[in-house]
């Protein structure tokens, strides 16, 4: 599978922006920037699969990957942009290495990535080392969220960074059977949402805050 | 004189006269953003001129460093402008290395402009001019590693030749990551250089947060007119820089064998230095823009903005090994 010459540039830029959505996540503390930038995120990996699809767009085809784009950026981001507007107004959320360390994370893991990639030597389908440096920096920027953030809505964000990376590493083997796997992923992760969302909201009516580390200690 | 090099001269007039629109093209979308009616665009001229007008004081504790220093920040910024090529020729002074003379330029205005505000004795000063130090400190060495990741991709030690390596659509296959991510450190390293939000609020008049204004505050009358042309022109350097270097601009052949502009030349030199003063302005609305989402940072973490931009130029360096 070749990328077109237009296509392809296309692409890269696209892919240039995921890593920069990755990287400003890192170094953001403020959770209406982060939501934003998952946004942003979720707009650009809905473009993913036509790249993917080449000439064998079917109908279908076109309809699912539409229904992925609504729910990676609309859907989630909104649903995101609802439980934060239901929590305490609250210090920004900081991270447990500090948001330069995290960043520098970043580049190492992306430079790993690169690495990896000349490693691996997947001939067999182009466009699916085109991407792996990037859906791999990005599975790691939304592990390092989850791992690094205080704030239990940052951590959510993370969640969603690494389903990103998977579905971006899934996009080069977009056909339709591997679309359902696709859907049923998505569909799992925003049931998981709506879990979290409202268990944060009931958790931060009860406690008066999302911060993890208030509960590590408990008390009458 | 060739008709090279007088095209090239052009091009630098062209810059000295347009630099001070750029402040007036960043005020002026920060106005529209607000639902203001804003000053006019052309209100760093009309302050110019009025300044350029008055008598200068000078505080008496102040020695000659003092009186040196605008003069010494103006013909450094417009120094600077003579390695800079104004797209589609070659800058009027280019040499291997000029980047380096570049980075060497702002860094001695910044040092006669720190000198001036110590030599005052003003705290206030001192603690803005002790900021700029550390921030300057940071941020030149990002701003060196990009101009030398442009000098391994266009294979050229020349400023010039870095905007004229990429000669059509060919030449930037598969390097639009790298020039993404290198712009984005340069925009990064232009909010910090030319004290823009979120690093510095330019419009903010309360020292305690103040970096380049509070530099300045004791400069008055022509001087003070010298360092607000000089800052308008670093603007413009820094604009042009991402608009010259990371636009991929192909080479455009405007001169005839005889070295002489021909008729087509003319129309092609007139569409290329519109494309240009264009996309330079365009810089100065996405600066625009950003001051009007954003807040100025707390002062601790301005440098977590030169790490980010620090980031981006490895993501460059990473972006330009994978296609190597």
């Amino acid at each position: 599978m070749t990328v077109l010459p237009v296509a392809g540039n296309v692409l890269e830029m696209l892919l240039g922006l995921v890593i920069i959505s990755d990287f400003c996540l890192l170094g953001a503390e403020r959770s209406r920037l982060c939501i934003r930038l998952i946004a942003l995120q979720g707009v650009i990996l809905g473009f993913m699969p036509v790249f993917a699809a080449g000439d064998g767009m079917t109908p279908w085809f076109a309809v699912a990957v539409a229904v992925f784009f609504v729910i990676k950026g609309g859907m989630l981001p909104l649903l995101l942009w609802h439980t934060y507007k239901k929590l305490h107004p609250r210090a920004p959320g900081a991270s447990y290495l500090g948001n330069t360390a995290s960043v520098l994370l970043g580049l190492a893991a992306f430079a790993f990535s690169l690495w990896l990639n000349s490693r691996l030597g997947i001939a067999a389908n182009h466009l699916f080392s085109h991407v792996f440096p990037t859906a791999f920096a990005t599975i790691f920027s939304g592990l390092l969220l989850i791992t690094s953030r205080r704030i239990a809505l940052a951590q959510i964000f993370g969640y969603l960074v690494m389903e990103n990376g998977i579905y971006l590493l899934g996009a080069p083997m977009a056909q339709e059977s591997a679309l359902w796997l696709e859907f049923s992923i998505l569909m799992d992760i925003l049931v998981a949402a709506f879990v979290m969302g409202v268990a944060l909201t009931h958790i931060n009516r009860a406690f008066d805050s999302t911060d993890v580390e208030c509960f590590a200690s408990l008390r009458d | 004189m060739t008709s090279q090099m007088i095209v090239a001269l052009g091009g630098m007039v062209l810059s000295l006269l347009l630099a001070p629109l750029l402040p007036g093209c960043i005020n002026r979308v920060k106005a529209l953003m607000g639902g203001r009616k804003g000053s006019p665009l052309l209100q760093l001229y009309f302050d110019l001129c009025r300044l350029m007008g008055k008598s200068p004081v000078y505080p008496c504790v102040t020695t000659y460093f003092f009186k040196a220093a605008p003069a010494a920040c103006l013909t450094s910024a417009v120094a600077a402008l003579t390695v800079l090529p104004f797209w589609p020729v070659a800058a009027p002074a280019n040499f291997s290395g000029d980047f380096v003379l570049l980075a060497g330029l702002f860094a001695m205005s910044r040092f006669f402009l720190i000198l001036a505000a110590l030599d005052t004795g003003s705290a206030f000063e001192g603690m803005g001019a002790a900021r700029d130090a550390l921030f300057s400190a940071l941020a030149e060495p990002i701003f060196l590693f990009c101009l030398l990741l442009l000098c391994r991709q266009a294979h050229s030690l020349t400023l010039s030749g870095m905007t004229t390596v990429t000669a059509g659509p060919a030449a930037i296959q598969g390097y639009w990551m790298f020039y993404l991510m290198l712009a984005f450190a340069l925009f990064l390293l232009l909010l910090q250089e030319n004290s823009r939000i979120p690093v510095d609020d330019p419009n903010t008049h309360l020292e305690l947060t103040m970096i380049h204004e509070v530099m300045i505050l004791d400069h008055s009358g022509p001087d003070l007119a010298f360092l607000e042309y000089a800052a308008a022109l670093r603007l413009w350097i820094f604009s042009l820089l991402i608009a010259g270097l990371v636009l991929p601009l192909p080479s455009v052949p405007l001169f005839e064998d005889g070295g002489s502009l021909g008729p087509h030349g003319l129309a092609g030199l007139a569409a290329c230095w519109g494309i240009t003063l264009l996309a330079t302005l365009g810089v100065g609305v996405l600066v625009g823009l950003m001051e009007s989402l954003m807040a100025r940072l707390r002062m601790e973490r301005v440098p977590q903005v030169l790490a980010m931009a620090g980031a981006f130029a490895g993501l460059a360096a990473l972006a330009l090994w994978r296609q190597a």
